[in-house]
C-alpha cells in the first residue's frame, strides 16, 4: 500500500507540474493575443481555467498521497508549514509555497468579479512564481530528478513556459510603445 | 503592427455575441403564468467552449498518472530482482568479512591506538544494501558506528537515511548493543542496520575484541 502511494506521489507530482505549466502557457498565449484565428479566445480562456483547476487537483492528490506514504516522514505540519520537513527542509518547502500560490491563483479567479481586479492580477501572477518553485521542488526533491529523461522533460517544460512568458512581456512592451508613439504623433 | 483582426470583423463578432446573450437572457426569464405570477428564472447552464478539450486533458492526465505509476512499479520490481541476486553474493562476502576481521582489527589498531574496527555483513533490504562498521575502544566498548552502505537508489531513500542513520548510530552507542528502536518511516533501513551491527558485534566477540552481546 505504501509503495503504491509512493508511486502515485511521484506520478501525480509530475502530472501536476506539467498541468500547471500548460495552464501558464495557455494563459500567456491568451493574454498575449498569440492564439491565432483558428480557435476562439473563449476556448483558450476556458481551457486555461480548466488546466489551472486540474493542476490544483493533482497538486492536492500529490500532497495526500505523500502524506499517506508513511516512509516519507511528511505529516500535516510538513504539508502546511514551509521549511518544516527534515531533512531537505526547503526542497519540500518550495513545493509547499508553490501549492499555496496555485491555490491563491485558482481560488481568487472564481470570485474574481467580486474583488479588486488589480489584486486579482497580482494573486494570479503569483502562480508564475509558484511554477518556478514547483520546478525547483521537482529538481531538488524529486526521486526521478537524477534520470536524464526527467531532466530533459523538466528543462523543455521550463523552456516553453519561459518562452511564452517572454512573448507576453515583450508583446506588452511593444503595445505600450506603439500606444505611446501614437499619442506622441 | 498588431495581430488584431480588422475592426469590422470584431464588430460583427461583438454584435453576434450580444445577440446570443440577449437571446439567452430572454430564454432564461420564464414567461409569466396565466394567473399573473412570475415564475423564478430558470438556472442558466454555463457554456464551456472547450468542453471536448477539457475532457481530453482530464483523460490524458489520468492516463499519464496511471502510466507513470505502472512504470515506477515495474521499474521497482526489476530493481528488487537485482537486489535478490546481491543477497546471495553478500552472504558469501559476509563470511569472508568475518574471517578477515582480525586483519582489519590489527590495521586499525596501528592507525588509532587502542581501537578496533569491525565491518558488519552487508544486509540486503528491499531498497538496497545496509552495511555498518563498528569501532570498539580498547576496553571493548562500542565507541562509534560508521555506515559503509545504505540504500541510495533514489532521493527518497537518501532523505530517509539522512534522517534515520544518525539516530541509529547514537542509539547503538548509547545502548552498547544492536538493540535500537526502529526509526519511524525507516523500517527497512533499521532492520538492515540492526542485522549488520549485530554481525559486527558477534565477529568482534569471536575475535575477543569485546564482550558485548
Amino acid at each position: 500500500m505504501t509503495q503504491t502511494m509512493w508511486y502515485l506521489t511521484r506520478s501525480t507530482g509530475i502530472v501536476a507540474t506539467l498541468l500547471s505549466a500548460a495552464a501558464l502557457v495557455w494563459g500567456f498565449l491568451f493574454s498575449a493575443r498569440a492564439t491565432g484565428n483558428k480557435l476562439r479566445p473563449a476556448w483558450w480562456l476556458d481551457l486555461h481555467n480548466w488546466l489551472g483547476g486540474l493542476a490544483l487537483v493533482f497538486v492536492g492528490a500529490h500532497i495526500v498521497t505523500s502524506w499517506l506514504d508513511s516512509d516519507t516522514g511528511i505529516g500535516l505540519v510538513q504539508i502546511f508549514v514551509p521549511g518544516s520537513a527534515s531533512p531537505d527542509a526547503w526542497a519540500i518547502g518550495w513545493g509547499v509555497l508553490a501549492a499555496y500560490l496555485f491555490a491563491l491563483a485558482v481560488f481568487t479567479t472564481w470570485p474574481r468579479r467580486l474583488g479588486n481586479r488589480r489584486w486579482w492580477r497580482i494573486a494570479h501572477l503569483g502562480s508564475v512564481v509558484g511554477i518556478a518553485l514547483a520546478f525547483l521542488h521537482a529538481y531538488q526533491s524529486g526521486s526521478d530528478a537524477s534520470r536524464t529523461s526527467f531532466r530533459v522533460g523538466l528543462t523543455l517544460t521550463a523552456a516553453v513556459s519561459t518562452y511564452t512568458l517572454g512573448q507576453r512581456l515583450f508583446g506588452q512592451l511593444e503595445r505600450s510603445r506603439q500606444r505611446g508613439g501614437g499619442r506622441a504623433a | 503592427m498588431t495581430n488584431e483582426a480588422p475592426s469590422h470583423e470584431y464588430d460583427a463578432v461583438t454584435i453576434a455575441r450580444l445577440e446570443r446573450l440577449a437571446a439567452r437572457r430572454l430564454a432564461a426569464t420564464a414567461p409569466a403564468s396565466p394567473n399573473g405570477a412570475v415564475n423564478p428564472p430558470a438556472r442558466r447552464k454555463r457554456n464551456h467552449p472547450s468542453k471536448k478539450s477539457r475532457a481530453g486533458a482530464l483523460a490524458l492526465s489520468l492516463a499519464t498518472t496511471g502510466g507513470l505509476t505502472y512504470a515506477f512499479a515495474t521499474s521497482a520490481a526489476a530493481t528488487n530482482g537485482t537486489s535478490s541476486t546481491v543477497v546471495a553474493t553478500t552472504a558469501t562476502v559476509s563470511s569472508a568479512t568475518t574471517a578477515t576481521t582480525a586483519t582489519t582489527a590489527k590495521a586499525s589498531t596501528a592507525a588509532t591506538a587502542g581501537t578496533t574496527t569491525v565491518n558488519g555483513a552487508a544486509i540486503s533490504t528491499k531498497y538496497g544494501n545496509v552495511q555498518v562498521q563498528a569501532v570498539f575502544a580498547a576496553d571493548g566498548t562500542l565507541s562509534s558506528v560508521n555506515v559503509l552502505q545504505s540504500p541510495d537508489g533514489d532521493n527518497k531513500s537518501v532523505n530517509i537515511n539522512n534522517r534515520a542513520l544518525p539516530t541509529l548510530n547514537s542509539e547503538a552507542v548509547t545502548a552498547q548493543s544492536a538493540n535500537v528502536h526502529t526509526v519511524s518511516g525507516a523500517t527497512y533501513t533499521t532492520n538492515g542496520y540492526v542485522k549488520s551491527l549485530q554481525s559486527a558485534i558477534d565477529a568482534a566477540r569471536a575475535a575477543a575484541v569485546t564482550t558485548l552481546a
